[in-house]
């Protein structure tokens, strides 16, 4: 299997097919992880593509190996919040955590897709910074790429991704208490 | 492990020590709950369980946007062809160098002055005069 990298090279030499491999890789996890911070599937969507047609247009660029996952997401974060800063939504984007379904109770017995979609109502309404962490170690990125893509120490991540496993646990307790 | 204490959002993040995780695996294989609990969470954060991706319409701008820009030209074709993981005009060229050589051998042995004894002979000049060298 080509790597990110490989790919990124082979569709500026014009080869679709490498396209098609490289947006089945990031489709859902990028269009995601921008949901989350935009909460409109249209901006979303806007860009999603703006994020990848800047990748590719991107002249001069040495990527390391590995780095391609990182670098896109990097890029894609910050068309968003541009996004968010030109319709002058940031504020209160950041501030506002939306509305979903209420907490399950403790009481109730869980199963199959109860327990998704109660697991759905908790990653909701974590905080946006810990909804970021979220998806991108969903993603499978180490601290260090989290830290790349958030522009953030590694400090901050490691204390963030204990507040976002704290917060989850604490969300998950009454499924699993016995 | 008492279920209210099984960590599994930092065992499934990556966030506890080592102890601490065998201790999460052995109590998921005796406790169904936490296990069931556990593999909600698994789904929940597998490719494409947010259950979103860009509509058709959107991948179908974008592949037309990238196929645009980045259209290949005859130089980029060429330069495909050259680095082809096999690549044919080496060979081609290997071939073309061998017919140039066979045919340069013929002309090359008669203009090669022949060898005595390991020195050179002038043989366009008379056997007399290469002699009278006092």
């Amino acid at each position: 299997m080509d790597s990110d990298e490989a790919l990124y090279e082979r569709i500026r030499r014009g080869d679709m097919r490498a396209f098609d491999e490289l947006y089945a890789r990031y489709a859902s996890r990028l269009y995601g992880f921008l949901f989350s911070i935009l909460r409109s599937r249209a901006d979303a969507e806007d860009v999603f593509h703006e994020a990848f047609m800047r990748a590719l247009d991107a002249r001069d660029v040495e990527l390391r190996p590995g780095g391609f996952r990182a670098w896109l997401y990097r890029i894609g974060r910050n068309c968003a919040l541009n996004v968010l800063r030109s319709r002058e939504r940031g504020a209160r984007a950041v501030a506002s955590i939306p509305e979903v379904e209420p907490a399950v109770r403790a009481d109730e017995k869980l199963e199959g897709k109860e327990l998704d979609q109660a697991l759905a109502g908790a990653v909701e309404r974590l905080p946006p910074k810990l909804l970021e962490l979220f998806h991108l170690r969903s993603s499978g990125m180490s601290y260090e790429e989290m830290a790349e893509v958030l522009e953030t120490p590694l400090g901050t991540i490691k204390s963030r991704m204990n507040q976002m496993v704290t917060t989850l646990r604490e969300e998950m307790k009454p499924w699993i208490a016995s | 492990m008492d279920c209210v204490v099984v960590d599994l959002a930092a065992y499934h993040f990556g966030t506890l020590e080592e102890a601490d995780r065998d201790r999460v695996e052995e109590h998921l294989l005796t406790c169904t709950g936490c296990l069931r609990a556990y593999l909600a969470l698994k789904r929940r954060t597998a490719p494409g369980a947010q259950g979103a991706v860009p509509s058709a319409a959107a991948q179908e701008r974008l592949r037309s946007a990238v196929a645009a820009r980045f259209r290949p030209t005859r130089w980029t074709l060429a330069r495909g062809w050259m680095a082809r993981p096999i690549p044919l005009y080496q060979g081609l060229a290997a071939a073309v160098l061998a017919l140039v050589v066979a045919s340069l051998l013929p002309a090359l042995a008669e203009k090669a002055p022949p060898l005595a004894g390991g020195r050179y002979v002038d043989t366009a000049r008379p056997l007399a005069e290469s002699l009278t060298i006092y």
